[in-house]
């Protein structure tokens, strides 16, 4: 055989345009567009293009949500199937999107495959619960290539967890995995619940037989965030998906065979032995502890003893342990979240030591997460084989609802990742598609936890990924807030960096809940340091004047709050950028910071401020403190009722701090 | 039979002959199936790759192997991502190339079917286009426009909304 040199076969090696490619080449090549806009660019530009954009197996991602604004919906799920038929993946997450529009879409576009629906809150229980994620329950034959779909946190509520649980996995059983995760966007723990165990009649959250009659193929199911695990689910899901290779669970609560059992009672306090994967918090709100409080009375009057956790733990475990030894093809089990106590023993348990290779994987937890992402990587690669590599999407799917999962006080991993300054961990946590902004229980974000704890490494990540710097939680903070209060200066440095260079104001009181601006949450905090950074960041001097003698909703400036603190090296520095009349600006209940000072008993302050206001050198010959954050915080002085409500501020509206 | 340190050759459409391990070739599953089928000792002919494309190709072969060995030799898990940000910022070097050339490769990693090379080229393409009006992507990628304005207004009527 010897090299050919033809004409026509030099010819077919060429293609100077890439309008020449061959049409599969140009279909592989829009494949890598993820926007909409992109897509339809190319389509707009000739024939040829056009044809290929619509034949092509788009993936695309609509509606990207930026800094607080999501885009309407209705134009683009009208248009989608109309521009881009051969849509095989979309991305709805975080989409308004509601019934109709998700239905219309599923009806129109043949060849869908995945279908994302994270954060959907718009799409109502009765679409999630009875129709998810298809038209019709389990009519997979009209959808012929759709293969699977998450919708982590897609309604707002949840009352029957089990039936979603069960038609999900009904609808998935046939296709190779099943991503079911965080259905519920219910604001409390569905413990923490007015029918704290209400709704939950039938022990078993899954419908055993459903699963039997069509599980045998499923090798990936992941169900995090699922509200109740019964034992008699797990025999389920083992009797019924023997080829089961990756089971996620994480952030899913298990219930241990006494409670199921329990029939005696009022519903409300039946199940005192559920055991929750969360065993990181404890139960804050009030309504939580009242419950708690009724369920040892009710254990006392029938006299057993309050189940102790060590002996739930070896519970759980113990069951779960069953359930490896009767999965023979499982190599994976993610438990994020389960306690300390249910991996080690189930660890130890012979079940888990027979089985060479398993992987238990949390997912708080760095060496996990590496492991996880080696294991996509020999997926991706086609090392672990053919088929692997075919469900290399679905494992991608199945461990990025995982890394969602959340614990009862909804902090996800990256919450915690944030609040410990782990960098390493929350890359690799956003590497496998772990959420930027999820809120936890008090509406906070991982970047505010991070603000709030002083963990610039974190913050820094995050906000170069992409992270809302502006997020309020539920009291309405927002992270500049925060890190000015706890006076954690490199964080606040890094949230102005962040927030000039995306061109987001951050001065304005109107910006902050009750008027409660950066500057005047470090005064009230005596944050020295925080106070000149903020300063510095202003600008012009009219900028700075306008931030020191901006007020809260009650008039009080820094000043104010510098005053009534009697913090001199404070208002020293904020005298430098506003005018002494400043000193005689009433607040609402008509005090001015002289005024202040004095009924606070900071006499010399409130002296030393008379002179300066007169001009006099008197206030600026005062001794500076040596230290920035020299005043450590202590409670604010209640003696002043009229302030106690503007003093406090939203921080008082906090009812479940960070523990 | 295959050792490591085989070599086989590997001749262009225009007759230049490359001398690579069998390992860096059979990244090509094209000239693995032929190597399977012929043995290692005849040369394979490929009259579709030029010499100037084929030699990229093999460079990124080579480097692909390199890659996936240094993997194996890691004892640590974050020299993961060391290798990684290297292999990365190597593929960002290679990638240093005329668009014309570009399609050549992506020509030949198709017809040599070298996934990896294929993946890398069409998202580099995929990347020039991204955030480009029409006009710009037609201008940089030298498209004719061929619709009428009576077929471009209908067609932008049936995308308007991706643009809203």
């Amino acid at each position: 055989m010897s090299a050919t040199h033809s004409p026509t076969a030099s010819a077919s090696c060429d293609a100077h345009l890439l309008t020449e490619l061959p049409a599969e080449l140009v279909s592989s090549i829009l494949g890598h567009l993820h926007s909409p806009r992109d897509a339809a660019a190319c389509a707009l530009t000739c024939h040829r293009m056009h044809a290929g954009v619509q034949e092509a197996p788009l993936k695309l991602r609509v509606g990207l949500v930026g800094d607080g604004g999501t885009v309407p919906l209705n134009h683009s799920l009208h248009g989608l199937p109309m521009s881009f038929p051969g849509l095989v993946e979309l991305d709805l997450s975080g989409c308004l999107a509601g019934d109709e529009g998700v239905q219309g879409v599923l009806a129109k576009l043949p060849f869908l495959r995945v279908l994302r629906l994270s954060s959907c809150r718009k799409l109502s229980q009765a679409f999630v619960q009875g129709a998810f994620p298809l038209p019709l329950p389990g009519d997979l034959s009209r959808f012929p290539a759709f293969k699977s779909s998450a919708a982590q946190q897609a309604c707002q509520q949840t009352s029957q967890p089990g039936s979603i649980q069960r038609e999900a996995t009904r609808a998935f059983a046939q296709k190779g995995s099943g991503t079911v995760s965080r259905l519920g966007r219910t604001e409390h723990h569905p413990q923490d619940n007015d029918h704290p165990e209400g709704g939950e009649a039938s022990p078993s959250n899954f419908g055993g037989a459903t699963l039997a009659s069509t599980g045998m193929g499923l090798c990936i199911l992941a169900l995090n965030n699922c509200v109740r695990l019964a034992p008699e689910g797990m025999r389920a899901i083992a009797s019924s998906c023997p080829q089961l290779e990756h089971l996620f669970l994480g952030g899913t609560t298990i219930i241990t065979p006494h409670s199921s059992a329990a029939v005696v009672g009022p519903p409300a306090l039946v199940q005192n032995n559920s055991q929750s994967f969360p065993g990181l918090m404890a139960e804050g709100s009030p309504r939580a502890s009242q419950v708690s409080a009724l369920r040892s009375m009710m254990d006392a009057i029938r006299g057993i003893a309050p189940a102790d956790s060590g002996g739930v733990h070896i519970q759980v475990a113990t069951e779960l342990a069953g359930m490896v030894s009767k999965l023979p093809c499982l190599q994976t089990l993610e438990l994020t979240f389960a306690s300390a106590g249910i991996l080690d023993t189930l660890r130890a348990s012979t079940a888990v030591q027979e089985r060479e290779g398993l992987r238990i994987w949390d997912f708080c937890s760095l060496d996990c997460l590496l492991d996880a992402k080696k294991l996509l990587h020999a997926w991706d690669r086609g090392d672990a084989g053919p088929q692997a590599n075919q469900l290399h999407p679905d494992l991608v799917m199945a461990i990025s609802a995982a890394v969602n999962c959340s614990s009862r006080a909804k902090h996800t991993p990256l919450h915690l990742a944030a609040i410990d300054g782990c960098v390493q961990e929350a890359q690799e946590l956003l590497a496998l598609g772990a959420s930027l902004d999820p809120a936890d229980r008090n509406g906070s974000t991982p970047l505010f936890l991070a603000c709030e704890q002083g963990q610039a490494g974190t913050a820094a990540l995050l906000l170069g990924a992409g992270a809302c710097p502006c997020a309020q939680n539920r009291a309405e903070e927002r992270p500049l807030y925060i890190a000015s209060l706890r006076g954690h200066a490199a964080v606040v440095s890094e949230l102005l960096r962040a927030m000039q260079s995306r061109g987001l104001p951050w001065q304005e009181p109107e910006g902050y809940s009750k008027g409660w601006a950066p500057l005047l949450a470090a005064s009230l905090s005596d944050r020295l340091q925080v106070a000149s950074i903020l300063l510095d960041a202003a600008g012009s001097p009219g900028h700075r004047a306008a931030m020191v003698t901006a007020t809260n909703i009650y008039g009080q400036g820094s000043l104010h709050t510098a005053a009534r603190r009697g913090n001199q090296p404070m208002l020293q520095l904020l005298l430098e950028h506003a005018r002494p009349v400043a000193l005689l600006a009433r607040d609402k209940k008509g005090d001015t910071p002289i005024s202040l000072a004095r009924s606070a008993g900071h006499f010399q302050v409130a002296v030393n401020l008379e002179a300066h206001v007169h001009g006099k050198p008197a206030f600026c010959s005062v001794p500076q403190r040596v230290q920035a954050v020299a005043i450590p915080r202590t409670p604010q002085p209640r003696r002043l009722p009229h302030h106690s409500e503007g003093m406090h501020g939203p921080r008082s509206r906090r009812k479940n701090g960070l523990r | 039979m295959a050792g490591k340190a085989v070599e086989v050759k590997l001749y262009s459409c225009d007759g230049e002959d490359f001398r690579v391990p069998s390992t860096v070739a059979s990244r090509s599953e094209t000239v693995k199936n032929m190597l399977e089928d012929t043995g290692e000792e005849d040369a394979v002919p490929l009259p579709n790759v030029h010499g100037r494309t084929l030699s990229l190709v093999l460079d990124f072969c080579k480097r692909l192997v390199q890659y996936e060995k240094d993997l194996q030799d890691i004892t640590e898990d974050f020299q993961h991502g060391q290798l990684d940000d290297e292999f990365n910022a190597w593929k960002q070097d290679f990638l240093d190339i005329d668009q014309a050339v570009l399609y050549e490769l992506i020509m030949a990693a198709n017809f040599l079917n070298v996934a990896e090379l294929l993946d890398l080229c069409c998202k580099e393409v995929a990347r020039l286009i991204k955030g480009k009006s029409p006009e710009e992507i037609r201008a940089y990628f030298h498209i004719k426009n061929d619709f009428t304005p009576q077929e471009e207004e209908e067609v932008r009527r049936e995308n308007q909304w991706a643009f809203e």
